[in-house]
């Protein structure tokens, strides 16, 4: 089942040119989006909800060939007093390994948050950047080539406060892990004014990699720092991470955004589309050992 | 001979933030133990000093557990009243809560009660 999914799915984006791959992705980007937004619906913020949300991705994860994991953390409040009075939190962050084709390679985290805020059904934040990598890791599976070990992450309580993306940083540090950079999208699926504009949160190391992609597609790209999505888990402990999204900047950003109307149909599927290729492309090279 | 109950009530709060400061500091976050290891070695240094101190030590210790359940109350009618989002704060804030809450809150009020006389640590019997 699952092998017939991704070999059907690699020859309709084989067979087809670069215009009818991408309309390809975006469909099935759409479609996956509208499903789960229905099996976790109104929201993915109750403990209730992640938990359903956590079996669908796994199942998803499965579906595509990988092998899905629960790693559940316990954390401490973001206040410290706090750890005075409430219980600490706890939640479960979804992971696939695509082991490197090389011994001993390091690893490169993919990731993006499951998690909405109350009362959405989040589609743009952040199913758009679930999508988007679980697209990105079936295309990374399919490569004869990995000089890295890929982790594909979904985290949990991005919108308490990173928590999930804190906790896993911290396992795998722990683990001593050697992690080489880690890649992450936060809400890409809306572009009102259609001039294909992203942002990127990316360190220097980076940002020259996804700037010549960009250019390479059309896109228009704007560097910007901030510390709202999970790559800051990572950032913060020394590790190159890049998060990508829409141009909040140039205000063009979902006004769905944690509301009950943040929902598939509101989505720009070919701008999601778009993006996906885009951090693809740039993986790709990484994975083929190309230089950048 | 068993632990008198105003000795067993103070042994149980002490305990469970011994067990919230151990839980935490494993998570890597050492306020809660900073905080019980003062609060042990200033009634263990109120105990040895002698003329009364370890009473008032205890009575002050009741006095903390009555603003704390109190807080802890406040904070849970606060989520009640005001809209928040965070679905931690509204998940770990309901009845077992209050009712812990409320328990922290008469076990301090017991303690500022009962060591106002001196306490036997253990009843005979």
């Amino acid at each position: 089942m699952a092998l017939r999914l991704v070999a059907s799915l690699a020859i309709v984006l084989f067979t087809a040119g670069p215009g009818q791959a991408q309309e390809a992705l975006a469909d099935s980007q759409r479609e996956f989006i509208a499903r789960l937004q229905a099996a976790t619906a109104p929201a993915r913020s109750s403990s209730r909800e992640r938990g359903a949300a956590a079996d669908f991705l796994m199942a998803e994860i499965e579906r595509r060939g990988l092998t899905a994991e629960r790693k559940p953390y316990r954390a401490p409040n973001v206040h410290p007093l706090l750890d005075l009075i409430m219980p600490p939190f706890s939640g479960v962050n979804v992971t696939a390994t695509i082991p490197a084709t090389l011994d001993d390679a390091p690893v490169v985290i993919l990731g993006a948050h499951y998690d909405s805020e109350a009362g959405s059904p989040g589609a743009d934040d952040n199913a758009s950047g679930i999508a988007a990598m679980l697209s990105i890791a079936e295309a990374i599976a399919a490569e004869p080539r990995r000089d890295y070990t890929v982790i594909l992450v979904f985290f949990d309580q991005e919108e308490e406060g990173k928590i999930g993306s804190a906790a896993f940083a911290r396992q795998l540090l722990n683990a001593s892990e050697d992690i080489h950079s880690m890649h992450s999208i936060d809400m890409a699926g809306w572009d009102s004014d259609g001039d294909r504009a992203i942002e990127i949160d990316a360190p220097d190391s980076w940002y020259p990699r996804y700037e010549r992609a960009a250019r390479e597609m059309d896109i228009p790209i704007t560097r910007v720092t901030y510390d709202s999505s999970d790559h800051v888990s990572f950032r913060d402990r020394g590790i190159d991470a890049v998060c990508l999204g829409e141009a909040f900047r140039l205000r063009d950003s979902s006004p769905h955004r944690h509301r009950s109307t943040d929902t598939a149909d509101t989505l720009n599927h070919a701008y999601l589309a778009r993006n996906t290729r885009l951090m693809q492309g740039v993986l790709l090279r990484l994975m083929r050992g190309e230089a950048s | 001979m068993r632990l008198s109950l105003p000795f067993g009530v103070l042994a149980l709060t002490l305990a469970a933030f011994t067990v919230r400061a151990v839980i935490y500091a494993l998570m890597g976050s050492h306020l809660p133990l900073v905080f019980i290891l003062v609060v042990l070695l200033a009634m263990f240094t109120a105990h040895l000093a002698g003329r009364g101190a370890g009473r008032v030590a205890v009575r002050v210790w009741g006095l903390w557990l009555v603003i704390y359940g109190v807080l802890r109350l406040g904070l849970a009618g606060l989520l009640v009243v005001a809209p928040i989002s965070s679905p931690h704060a509204i998940a770990n804030t309901g009845w077992v809560f209050m009712l812990v809450s409320a328990l922290y809150l008469l076990a301090g009020a017991y303690l500022v009660a009962a060591w106002r006389k001196p306490v036997e640590p253990a009843v005979t019997g």
